[in-house]
């Protein structure tokens, strides 16, 4: 191709600000307004880019999201996108392109031998060849030489993407003369008008076609539209890509800035789509050669940026609407040839030579193209513009489930009135020429036609790609897929459109099938004999185009990343050294000290021996308030509660229907008709929602409220054999029952007592109001050096249960574990009413033998936390896995817990513990490895 | 790459202003308040006479009930006895949320921000989403209120503080 740069044209660029880039280490020259693809075009000659599979030399093809070829690794200000396309790449002075495909450059590829074995690596080849022996043994090199985009392990683009929301009575999405037309009518009516545009400007096709409209240039047009929009409270955003429709109406859209970018969630009341058409190429042999282009993308290119495609341009087409390119081309000098597929063909334009009754079959060249034949002809040429007629660009319609049908006449898919929640006008909806689509534009938003006189309603000749035809003809460029490949996927039977993209990668590119999607369905309807309508469509789904993966998680990152809870006195812990760690979703004190395993095994110790004070402020507080909580608690807990006693707690389950162990923990009664729930820390909110079904669903709501309350108490646990003393020392009456509750004041403040233990010793939860969390902690800190204690994290605390047997649900519990496989068969024996759970607790499943019990085991070092029990004789197969697992500073030896296959009728047996694929002898035991009998509580 | 332990910042402190992306920001400190449910109109009545019921970015004075769900509302300016009142039921609620509230021109931005839902758009319960956790949002006059259960101030701090003026819409 020999692209060149014209001295005039060029609406878009300013040529006082040159600008150079470098692509593939060659330096390029551009003008302020460019995009990277008009500078590649103006610059002359040149292989640009390198096909996916066969390495074929590429050049530039389209001008917009439709660019199969022109893909780069961009680095601009030192950060790497990969993949950009070069048509939506503006221009920066600076700027370092590589193309993706090639190494070390695309004129210069060295896999470029992969092309010779074409015949040997059709599509299916990769499924068929490298089942044998592992694909992992095959997918490095392979994905290696398909190549695409280099990540930059260096880059790390910014976490600055704000997200805005939005809402408006009118979203127009496309400023083409249709969305124009529409947005101006509508924003004349006082309704507030959000107009979104693709591209840097407005106008779409009248930017390079231009045209006349109301007796006056278009861009007087738009300028109205524009002036029209901001009165009536609208907005315009420019270079912003509506990429994906989702549920109730909403819109997403990624607007790019100089400086930054935002991301747009639009809610409007009322949407019309008019994102207008791209152009479908042709299918002659080596349609996919340098020098092969959109002639609607050649001719945007002219007008836009002065870069001219060539300098014998030959246009093929059966289409109106190329005789306006033609025209254009034939003013800059060009020698310009008009191949029209039709008999009778429009008035040829001042030097164009126009030729009907015209077939493209093949284009010749190699790294560039001379010439093509035309029916049996050859002619010479340096650019090939084609066109094979519009595919409407309809991905918002379908992604917001509206429907397509086939219409013969527009010789397209288009949208299904009433299918989706927008209205598509323009050429979105197959209405291609200036006047109808103002017309169809104004008419949406109720307003009347704009006046022009230019009413053609384009209309072009059906181009199909030939079946029987000689030559490698590509079908979808981006992916390397050939008219051969939509055969033998036809031949195998992959013949629904869906199979034929899996089964050739037809239309999965980035390009998002623009251009491949309607003549791989035309070529498989014809290959397997059945019309367009009834071969389909694939799927639309969002984004329309690459979005970044920063775009779209925006700030969260880092602290914004899947936050934490906060504990109220995190400052406190943190001057005493603890260092912490995610448990639940809260951040809490692993432990205190720098040597953190040696902090853990010392509080474990202490706590036994003397006292310790952990943080438990995260544990649930879900009120249940009301003369209706015994009932819903009854229902909802495996173990009955309303039996319990006023001032007293209790240990109790929550399962689901299945009968899965879903939560346990204590449940206090401070009085009558008001319970606590105390839930696991990260269980909380699924607790309470877990209680709200049946209090709302089988229960009088209004005779029973559930408050979560948890994050207005601060929570300290003492705990061990001094915890009285300590407590003495604070002035806090500790005279409690175990299992006991009291609510009380502590000075002027509420203070709720309840003493029962995580620990397997003595313990109290003393629970505050937030405001007094600090005065409890530094009280109870001063105390604590009298009686030689200290502050545990919740490492220590693990171990401490552990030696109990006390379970963590989640860690030592799985998705099959019932109650009863965790010694608590009692309810189920006992209980005659109905609880949630309980069918599922007597399917033959769950009274199988071989359930996975919870058990201990005895063993000389630390096993690993998941580690496979296995038998120590015969065939080698799970019979559980370890659950918890530590070395136990109070019993000076290892302890763990684990799931074991009809464990509870194991005890003193010996299984294997598999880790690593060495097996470790283990002593079966009984899951509570301290202080059996309780005496310590 | 963020580490586990990496979280050392720190929320607003209380009765604490601060600065950020051409906003004000104030932490308010806790005001007495409890959580009702059941029979709303006899506990305002009992609790707070003359209170109003609060719904999505209304006015709030000083003693207001801003309802959180249909039969569930956080009383602010008042507290009772924890229990089961005849009808209705009485957690004690102080300090529960913490209120941030916001003063500044592009208050309309940081609200886009952080929330889809429709603030011109009236809605009886004052409960949304904002920047991906479950807040209350209500306002004085020109200044938005944002109420955030306390464990999460710390995360809202830092959301706040990191927008950026220069990256307005």
């Amino acid at each position: 191709m020999s692209g060149w740069r014209h001295p005039d044209l060029g609406t878009e660029i300013d040529r006082s600000k040159p600008l150079t880039a470098k692509v593939d280490w060659t330096k390029i020259h551009g003008f302020h307004g460019d995009t990277l693809a008009s500078a590649l075009l103006a610059s002359g000659p040149r292989t640009i880019a390198r096909s996916f599979k066969y390495h074929r030399p590429r050049g530039l093809y389209g001008m917009g999201a439709e660019e199969p070829n022109a893909l780069f690794d961009i680095t601009r200000d030192g950060t790497t996108i990969p993949n950009e396309r070069a048509t939506l790449t503006p221009l920066t002075d600076g700027l370092k392109a590589r193309a993706v495909n090639a190494s070390p450059t695309a004129e210069r590829d060295r896999a470029r031998w992969l092309d010779l074995l074409h015949r040997a690596i059709p599509a299916g080849f990769y499924y068929k060849t490298f089942m044998a022996g592992g694909w992992h043994l095959y997918e490095p090199r392979i994905r290696a030489m398909a190549g695409l985009g280099r990540l930059d392990p260096n880059t790390n683009p910014p976490a600055d993407t704000p997200a805005r929301s939005a809402t408006c009575d009118l979203l127009v999405i496309g400023a083409g003369p249709a969305g124009l037309a529409a947005a101006k009518a509508a924003a004349e009516q006082e309704r507030a008008v959000w107009l979104i545009e693709d591209g840097t400007s407005l106008g779409g096709a009248l930017r390079w076609r231009g045209g006349e409209i109301d007796g006056a240039d278009w861009t007087d047009f738009a300028r109205a539209t524009e002036t029209a929009i901001l009165n009536s409270d609208g907005r315009i955003l420019t270079n912003t890509t509506a990429w994906g429709a989702f549920d109730h109406s909403l819109i997403a859209a990624w607007q790019r800035g100089p400086d930054h970018d935002v991301h747009w969630r639009i809610r409007p009341a009322d949407t019309i789509l008019a994102t207008g058409a791209v152009e479908r190429p042709l299918w002659p042999a080596q349609n996919d050669l340098p020098g092969v282009m959109s002639a609607e993308a050649a001719h945007h290119y002219l007008t836009l940026y002065g870069a001219v495609a060539g300098r014998r341009i030959l246009i093929a087409t059966g289409s109106d609407a190329s005789y306006a390119t033609a025209a254009a081309f034939a003013a800059t000098g060009a020698k310009v040839t008009l191949a029209d597929a039709r008999d009778a063909t429009p008035a040829a334009p001042d030097g164009v030579r126009v030729l009907s009754r015209q077939t493209l079959r093949a284009v010749h060249g190699k790294t560039e193209t001379w010439g093509a034949t035309l029916n049996d002809q050859f002619h010479s040429a340096d650019a090939v513009l084609v066109s094979g007629g519009f595919t409407p660009s309809v991905h918002l319609h379908c992604q917001s489930g509206g429907k397509l049908d086939w219409n013969a006449e527009k010789d397209a898919l288009v949208p299904r009135p009433g299918t989706s929640h927008m209205k598509v006008i323009g050429a979105a909806n197959g209405t291609f020429g200036l006047g109808p689509a103002l017309a169809e534009g104004a008419t949406a938003a109720g307003g009347l036609a704009p006046d022009t006189p230019d009413g053609t309603n384009w209309r072009w000749h059906p181009a199909r790609p030939d079946i029987d035809a000689s030559g490698r003809i590509w079908i979808d460029l981006q992916n390397d897929v050939t008219l051969k490949d939509v055969k033998l996927a036809a031949r195998e039977g992959f013949t629904s459109v869906e199979h034929l993209k899996r089964y050739t990668t037809l239309g999965m590119a980035t390009d998002q099938g623009r251009t491949s999607n309607f003549p791989g369905l035309a070529a498989m309807a014809d290959a397997t004999r059945r019309s367009i309508p009834e071969t389909g469509t694939t799927t639309f789904r969002p984004p329309v185009r690459p979005v970044p993966l920063s775009v779209i998680a925006g700030r969260r990152r880092g602290d914004l990343f899947n936050p934490l809870k906060r504990l109220p006195l995190e400052d406190a812990h943190r001057a005493q050294g603890a260092v912490f760690r995610e448990y639940g979703g809260w951040l809490r004190p692993s432990a205190y000290g720098k040597d953190e395993a040696a902090a853990i095994q010392a509080e474990a110790e202490a706590a036994r021996d003397t006292v310790a004070i952990y943080d438990a402020s995260p544990l649930g507080k879900l009120d249940i308030i009301g003369p209706g909580a015994p009932a819903l608690l009854d229902f909802a807990f495996y173990n009955r509660l309303s039996t319990l006693k006023p001032g007293r707690a209790r240990y109790a389950f929550l399962l689901r229907e299945s009968g899965i162990v879903f939560d346990d923990g204590v449940v206090l009664r401070p009085s009558e008709n008001r319970f606590i729930v105390s839930a696991s820390s990260s269980h909380v909110d699924a607790v309470r929602l877990l209680l709200e079904d049946p209090r709302q669903g089988r229960f009088d709501p209004s005779q029973v409220a559930i408050h979560d309350v948890t994050q207005a108490w601060t929570t300290l646990t003492v705990t061990g054999p001094r915890a009285p003393e300590l407590l003495a020392a604070v002035g806090i009456d500790v005279d409690l029952p175990h299992m006991g509750v009291a609510e009380t004041t502590w000075g002027d403040a509420p203070l709720r007592i309840a003493r029962i233990s995580f620990t397997g010793d003595r313990s109290y939860e003393l629970s505050v109001p937030l405001r007094q969390g600090p005065t409890l902690h530094t009280r109870l800190d001063v105390a604590l050096g009298a009686v030689d204690g200290r502050w545990i994290g919740l490492e220590a605390v693990m171990i401490l249960r552990a030696e109990k047997g006390y379970i963590v649900i989640g860690k030592d519990t799985d998705g099959l574990t019932m109650p009863h496989d965790l010694g608590w068969g009692g309810p189920r024996d006992t209980r005659e009413d109905e609880y949630l759970g309980k069918s599922s607790l007597f399917t033959e499943a769950a009274m199988a033998a071989d359930r996975r019990q919870l058990v201990g085991l005895s063993t000389t070092n630390v096993v690993s936390t998941g580690a496979h029990l296995v038998p120590l004789d015969g065939p080698r197969r799970s019979l559980g896995f370890v659950t918890s697992s530590y070395q136990s500073p109070n019993l000076r030896r290892p302890i763990a817990l684990a799931l074991l296959e009809g464990g509870a009728a194991m005890q003193g047996a010996e299984i294997g513990v598999f880790h690593n694929g060495a097996v470790q002898r283990a002593r079966v035991t009984k899951a509570c490895a301290f202080d059996p009998e309780g005496e310590r509580l | 790459m963020m580490k586990e332990r990496d979280w050392t910042d720190g929320a607003l402190a209380e009765d604490e202003t601060m600065s950020a992306a051409s906003l004000a920001i104030h932490r308010a400190p806790a005001a007495p308040s409890c959580m009702i449910s059941g029979d709303l109109e006899a506990a305002i009545a009992a609790l707070a006479p003359g209170a109003r019921s609060i719904g999505l970015f209304q006015d709030r004075p000083p003693i207001a009930a801003i309802r959180i769900a249909r039969d569930r509302t956080l009383l602010v300016g008042a507290t009772g006895e924890p229990g089961w009142q005849g009808g209705y039921a009485i957690s004690p609620a102080t300090g529960l949320y913490t209120c941030f509230q916001i003063s500044g021109a592009n208050i309309m931005d940081a609200l886009a921000e952080g929330t889809g839902a429709d603030l011109a758009a009236s809605s009886p319960a004052a409960s949304l989403q904002f920047a991906g956790i479950t807040c209350l949002l209500t306002r004085q006059g020109k200044m938005a209120e944002l109420w955030v259960e306390s464990a999460m101030a710390t995360y809202i701090t830092t959301w706040l503080a990191g927008r950026d003026p220069m990256k307005r819409a």
